[in-house]
């Protein structure tokens, strides 16, 4: 255990070394600003724009984070010979892939953390809070969605390089954002042995868009039921074991 | 051969010439035809995309007046609009997209038809303001969309109360868009309906009727500026000169209100 938290422990270290977190998080506070100093025709009160950019800015600052940390952990160490110490300690490599998530998560969750708490403050200074227990919902899919995206790109990041990993992690995440619904409208409206291939398709690939409560948060819709938030709760635990077992029967493979 | 050389090189630079003096012009024509002096610099990059951005803000007006939720154009089949101050009830239809049936235990599906947002429904009262960033963003990204003009009008003057800061929006759009006869007609309507000024409504929507003539438009279209007209003309009690046009109007459309103004001004001809 003390073997994996030092692997994260160097991790959120360098998190505050690189310069990627600032520039986030001041583009995000100067952003929010300008939105939030706008005016229109002496009209108060305006405030779910601010939201809306808000939260997407939050989820997507905080996978850019996620994502660029996550797929550059292995290749490098790789690439620059550090993994024969680290092998040599002994480490078994599960702990190095867990250490690895683990060091993604928290570097993740610290970002977001703080990218969050900036958008609650601006969304307090536009208006009331119309539902809390929403905007904590919003808080546990976050960590959830990161946990998801860091186990994603950590399985890629065993047999990928860290460009051809990102790339292909934005990819996922804007094609199952953006067609999640059409993958959905073709299952329901396909029939026999099309259909079942779809719908093996559709439990197979990551549900980043189970995570995003955009809509929800910015038109102040109602919270979700508890059994949809432990059922995705449980799915991320599952789909993220399952990702880094992968992970590690692939780099167990790997000889150096 | 080296004199066929020279020839070849002279004909291709005499072409090269021509072929930019004919670009030039077009630039001209074109860059008259579209004044950017109002587009701030960043936005003039974006060239035609600008337009593309802008119908976007508008659609993402449309979307924030249905709560965020995408819907379909026939569910808006049957719906009565209300206007300022009548009850909306008409609006308050939430109904639900028709869902397909998911057994059980197909867990996922479950999840994600619970996460999606799917109820139908308007924006209301106080809310309806959070539609007017985009509206105005529409306008100022692509000052040629003079649909941002003309729906950022009426929902401050209509929706909102903001009578003279939609006339004053208005007319910005008219000044950059001075042969607009949609954004003539709703300044005479927002005269005629909510000032009652009926003098700068006739002067807005005689505008707006001449403007038309010069580009296709359909019957509808006609009736919006005419009825209007007509009903600013009475207001001015120019009945006289609004005859004309009620004979107009009950040609596009025959109805018995039409017939009996036509009665009654027909002894002023």
């Amino acid at each position: 255990m003390r073997a994996i938290w030092a692997i994260a422990g160097g991790m959120i270290k360098e998190l505050i070394r690189k310069k990627d977190f600032y520039v986030l998080l001041i583009f995000m506070l100067v952003i929010l600003g300008v939105l939030s100093a706008q005016t229109f025709f002496q009209i108060e009160g305006i405030s779910r724009y601010v939201r809306d950019f808000g939260y997407s800015m939050v989820m997507l600052f905080s996978f850019i984070i996620s994502i660029t940390f996550a797929a550059k952990q292995i290749p490098v160490e790789i690439e620059s010979r550090t993994i024969y110490p680290l092998l040599a300690k002994p480490l078994s490599r599960y702990k190095i892939i867990l250490g690895k998530f683990c060091g993604s998560m928290a570097v993740s969750v610290v970002s977001f953390t703080v990218f969050y708490a900036i958008f609650i403050s601006f969304y307090t200074a536009g208006g009331e809070i119309e539902s809390l227990s929403l905007l904590g919902q919003g808080f546990i899919f976050g960590i959830l969605f990161l946990c998801m995206t860091s186990a994603f790109a950590i399985f890629l990041s065993v047999f990928m390089t860290m460009a051809a990993n990102v790339t292909l992690s934005f990819l996922f995440y804007m094609i199952i954002g953006g067609f999640s619904s059409s993958i959905k409208e073709i299952i329901f409206s396909s029939k026999g042995v099309v259909s079942v291939l779809y719908g093996i398709l559709y439990y197979l690939l990551p549900h980043f868009e189970f995570f995003d409560l955009r809509v929800r948060i910015t038109h102040a819709w109602d919270p979700l039921p508890a059994w949809v938030v432990v059922s995705v709760s449980v799915y991320t635990f599952v789909y993220c074991f399952m990702l880094l077992s992968a992970a590690d029967r692939i780099f167990r493979r790997k000889k150096f | 051969m080296k004199k066929n050389n020279i020839a070849l090189t002279f004909v291709c630079l005499a072409a090269i010439v021509l072929m930019s003096m004919k670009i030039d012009l077009y630039n001209c024509v074109y860059a008259e035809a579209q004044p950017v002096n109002d587009v701030p610099v960043f936005l003039r990059f974006l060239g035609e995309g600008r337009s593309i951005i802008s119908s976007m803000s508008i659609l993402q007006a449309d979307l924030y007046w249905h709560g965020g939720v995408g819907h379909f154009f026939e569910e808006h089949q049957g719906v009565g609009v209300a206007g300022v101050g009548e009850d909306c009830e008409a609006c308050k239809h939430s109904d639900k997209h028709s869902r397909p049936e998911v057994s059980p235990f197909n867990i996922l599906f479950r999840i994600s038809q619970e996460i999606d947002v799917t109820e139908h429904i308007h924006l209301q009262d106080s809310q309806i303001k959070e539609i007017v960033p985009w509206l105005y963003y529409a306008a100022e990204i692509d000052p040629g969309n003079i649909q941002a003009y003309t729906l950022t009008g009426f929902y401050l003057a209509d929706r909102l109360g903001k009578v003279s800061q939609g006339i004053a929006f208005l007319k910005e759009g008219l000044r950059k868009n001075p042969d607009s006869w949609e954004i003539n007609a709703e300044i005479g309507r927002i005269y005629f309906q909510r000032l009652k000024d009926h003098e700068q409504a006739v002067r807005f929507l005689s505008e707006a009727w001449n403007l038309m003539q010069k580009v296709p438009h359909d019957k509808f279209q006609e009736r919006f500026v005419l009825s209007f007209l007509v009903y600013s003309y009475e207001g001015m009690g120019q009945e006289k000169k609004a005859l004309p046009f009620y004979e107009y109007l009950n040609k596009l459309f025959p109805n018995d209100v039409f017939d009996k103004k036509i009665k009654r001004f027909s002894p002023l001809k």
